[in-house]
């Protein structure tokens, strides 16, 4: 039990609240659906909805809609919270920005980020859908722990990205 | 044979080079390739490639474009390089975060901003020892050194300031606070005006370096990341990294002029004459900025994570040797 308090103290003490270090990672993950875009960005362009096709999304409260400065929280199906809010939202392009508010490496192992999703016509009909962003490690000093170094965070985000993509494809290729 | 086919051809380089008025080379640190790049500007080519430490991220070119000085913040050390051969002379270690880099006037000191210990370091050019330390705010990122006045100017990101260091006294005479979260800046050639991006804040501050107050601060979208002055200092030039664009400001007024759809996550900004670069991190190309124009003239591949660049003009750097 005091292991585990000490533990808790340590990573909050190695997490900076500043995050931003100097080292930002790429992520970037792509899904082809057979669907029009519009239908696409009809289910996956609704900022407060995401728990309807991401798999590892428990529920969704959000604030302030698809405008700019709307804010959504994140529960994840193990229960960590994570708040983001949009950065960017272009209904005309089928495009929105947005970025990590506080950090919860409960959540995801990363200090901040800040992502991007595009629905465009697919090379050979339907659509492509792409995930992708500018992510920073859990622990921005120079002697990061393995579970929050840059592999963690290219990991987990990446897998994060993945399971979306496939959700959003299994739910709009079914019937 | 191997050889004279070499000189040949540097001789018709440079005689293509002489004819046009974008010579120069531009210098682009690949943060994910741990690799520094040189493109021809005159040819949009690239000509060169070298392997560093890893994790490199800003860089600096010596005031008569010999050298150029490249910081790796995850391993403390800063690199050396001869610019015209392109090849590292040594490394330096240094005990902390180094992240930004400023060159003095005559090439004697460095200056470096180290991101974990909220100071600057001033750092021997030749040998690189210690010769000095001053206390910024929180997370120093961007320096610029105004040859004119001695002045060093310092981005504090979690202090939403900038620090102005009298560098002969090594002493802050005042700190500007200029809006949430600065990251980057740049001087006019001039000196008389200062513009930072402000990260979180989403605007760009204008400051009048003789009075030492903000004039304007302009609204530039969800994240400007880098920033560049045009040689007449009559425009600034901002990076958005969530609007993929280049932002064209009027100054000192901070009016928009235009905006220019440009790469993923732009980021470093070089401006000579009437051409401009931006460092696009996500797309690992540079965009090539005709200024008179107001167009993207072409896109140049580069490499994965390019951030910092400098641009060295090829008739500044002939002339010294």
């Amino acid at each position: 039990m005091r292991l585990c308090v000490l533990a808790g103290l340590v990573l909050v003490l190695a997490t900076p609240s500043l995050a931003h270090g100097p080292t930002p990672l790429k992520v970037d993950e792509t899904v082809t659906i057979a669907a029009a875009p519009g239908k696409v960005w009809a289910l996956a362009g609704s900022f407060g909805s995401i728990d309807k096709w991401h798999p590892d999304i428990k529920s969704v409260q959000a604030t302030g809609g698809d405008a700019l400065g709307g804010e959504r929280v994140l529960t994840f199906q193990k229960g960590a919270t994570l708040k983001e809010s949009l950065d960017e939202f272009d209904a005309s392009t089928f495009k929105y920005s947005y970025r990590m508010q506080d950090p919860n490496l409960d959540a995801l192992p990363v200090s901040s980020y800040s992502m991007t999703l595009a629905v465009r016509p697919g090379s050979s009909g339907g659509s492509e859908v792409e995930w992708y962003g500018r992510i920073y490690r859990g622990d921005t000093g120079n002697e990061p722990p393995d579970n929050l170094n840059d592999d963690a965070a290219r990991t987990a985000v990446g897998a994060f990205l993945h399971n979306g993509l496939q959700g959003l494809k299994a739910k709009l290729e079914s019937k | 044979m191997g050889a004279r086919l070499a000189v040949l051809g540097l001789l018709v380089g440079l005689s293509i080079e002489a004819s046009r008025s974008h010579a120069g080379d531009l210098f682009t640190v690949c943060q994910d390739e741990s690799l520094v790049r040189r493109i021809d500007t005159g040819t949009n080519e690239v000509t060169g490639s070298l392997p560093v430490d890893a994790g490199p991220a800003m860089a600096t070119a010596s005031p008569g474009g010999g050298y150029l000085y490249v910081t790796h913040p995850d391993h403390g050390e800063i690199t050396k390089i001869d610019a015209t051969n392109l090849s590292i002379l040594s490394v330096f270690r240094f005990d902390g975060e180094p992240f930004g880099v400023a060159a003095d006037a005559n090439g004697r000191f460095l200056y470096i901003s180290d991101w974990s210990n909220d100071r600057v370091a001033r750092l021997d050019a030749e040998s690189g020892a210690d010769r000095g330390n001053i206390s910024v705010g929180s997370k120093p990122a961007g320096l610029v050194f105004d040859p004119q006045t001695h002045h060093l100017y310092v981005a504090n990101r979690e202090s939403d300031s900038v620090s102005v260091i009298d560098t002969q006294a090594m002493q802050q005479i005042a700190e500007l606070t200029v809006g949430e979260a600065p990251f980057a800046l740049a001087l006019s050639p001039d000196g008389n005006y200062l513009i930072t991006a402000n990260v979180r804040g989403g605007d760009a501050a204008i400051i009048d370096t003789k009075m030492l107050v903000v004039l304007a601060r302009a609204k530039i979208g969800a994240a400007p990341y880098g920033v560049a002055v045009t040689d007449h200092a009559d425009r600034g030039l901002i990076s958005d990294q969530h609007k993929d664009r280049l932002t064209i400001v009027e100054l000192p007024g901070g009016q928009l002029h235009s905006t220019i759809e440009i790469g993923r996550y732009p980021e470093a900004i070089v401006s000579a004459a009437d051409r401009a670069y931006v460092a696009n991190w996500f797309s690992g190309d540079v965009s090539v900025i005709d200024l008179s124009s107001e167009r993207q003239l072409t896109r140049i591949k580069l490499c994965e994570g390019p951030r910092g660049m400098v641009l060295i003009n090829r008739k500044t750097s002939v002339s010294g040797q």
